[in-house]
């Protein structure tokens, strides 16, 4: 199979074999979705998941 | 070796990490963080099947991604922020137009179908080789590759940024190795 991705009638989102973008669109896209991401994993842990990891530790240890 | 000591303080410094996974994918910061929860309990539970030396943080993300599917059945669309409380949260940004970039970033990520962009957060900013990606999401290494490519794509032609057929990449044929073979 060896078709031409400029004659492919199917619009380039659903064709599997779409070429990568170019390394500058990747990078703008990349830098951006990076910004997104850091800015949630920038929120402090909620108290509530500290005080969950110390209950499961605590249980651990108590001898039943 | 204390293993429990050595678990807890890795759980916690995967939390942040974990809650921006399951944010970025459009959760709710209360269902995030339901997941979140859900996630360490489960963890801790089957610590032992956990090997030493192998990627926790992998497995975290493989716990909270089947978690996320299970309950909300089939797709995250199902887990996604519909008040728009996520948007809101974003107002943290100080540069106005930094923001507003943010927000058609943040808009434009929504349209993307939710496995390809799985597959693009994974890679692109959780820090995941396709390797542990494909892993996470119990698929091919092919198939994330092929669903991190659809998703820049359709992000790309969302936010109108130009892809240039640049000179050099031109004639280079895509090194995806796991072409259809139909």
């Amino acid at each position: 199979m060896n078709h031409d991705p400029h004659s492919d009638p199917r619009p380039l989102l659903e064709n599997a074999e779409a070429p990568s973008l170019s390394d500058e669109a990747q990078r703008q896209i990349g830098r951006k979705l990076r910004l997104l991401y850091e800015q949630l994993e920038a929120e402090p842990i909620p108290d509530k998941f500290v005080d969950l990891l110390r209950a499961l530790a605590d249980k651990e240890s108590k001898p039943t | 070796m204390k293993k429990e000591g050595f678990f807890s303080r890795n759980l916690l410094a995967t939390i942040p990490s974990l809650r921006a996974f399951a944010r970025s994918l459009g959760a709710s910061p209360d269902r995030a963080d339901d997941l979140v929860q859900e996630t360490l309990i489960k963890a801790w539970a089957n610590q032992g099947s956990f090997v030493l030396g192998t990627n926790l943080k992998t497995w975290l993300f493989t716990i909270l991604r089947n978690t996320a599917y299970s309950h909300y059945r089939k797709h995250w669309r199902e887990v996604e922020d519909t008040d728009g409380s996520y948007a809101a949260s974003l107002v943290t940004q100080p540069d106005q137009i930094a923001h507003l970039d943010m927000a058609d970033f943040k808009s434009a990520l929504d349209t993307v179908p939710a496995e390809q962009r799985e597959a693009l957060i994974l890679v692109g900013a959780s820090g995941f080789s396709y390797e542990e990606a494909a892993q996470i999401c119990g698929c091919a290494v092919g198939t994330i590759k092929s669903r991190v490519n659809r998703a820049r794509r359709r992000l790309a032609e969302t936010l109108g940024i130009r892809d240039l057929p640049t000179e050099e990449q031109d004639s280079v044929p895509v090194g995806i190795s796991t072409a259809p073979t139909r």
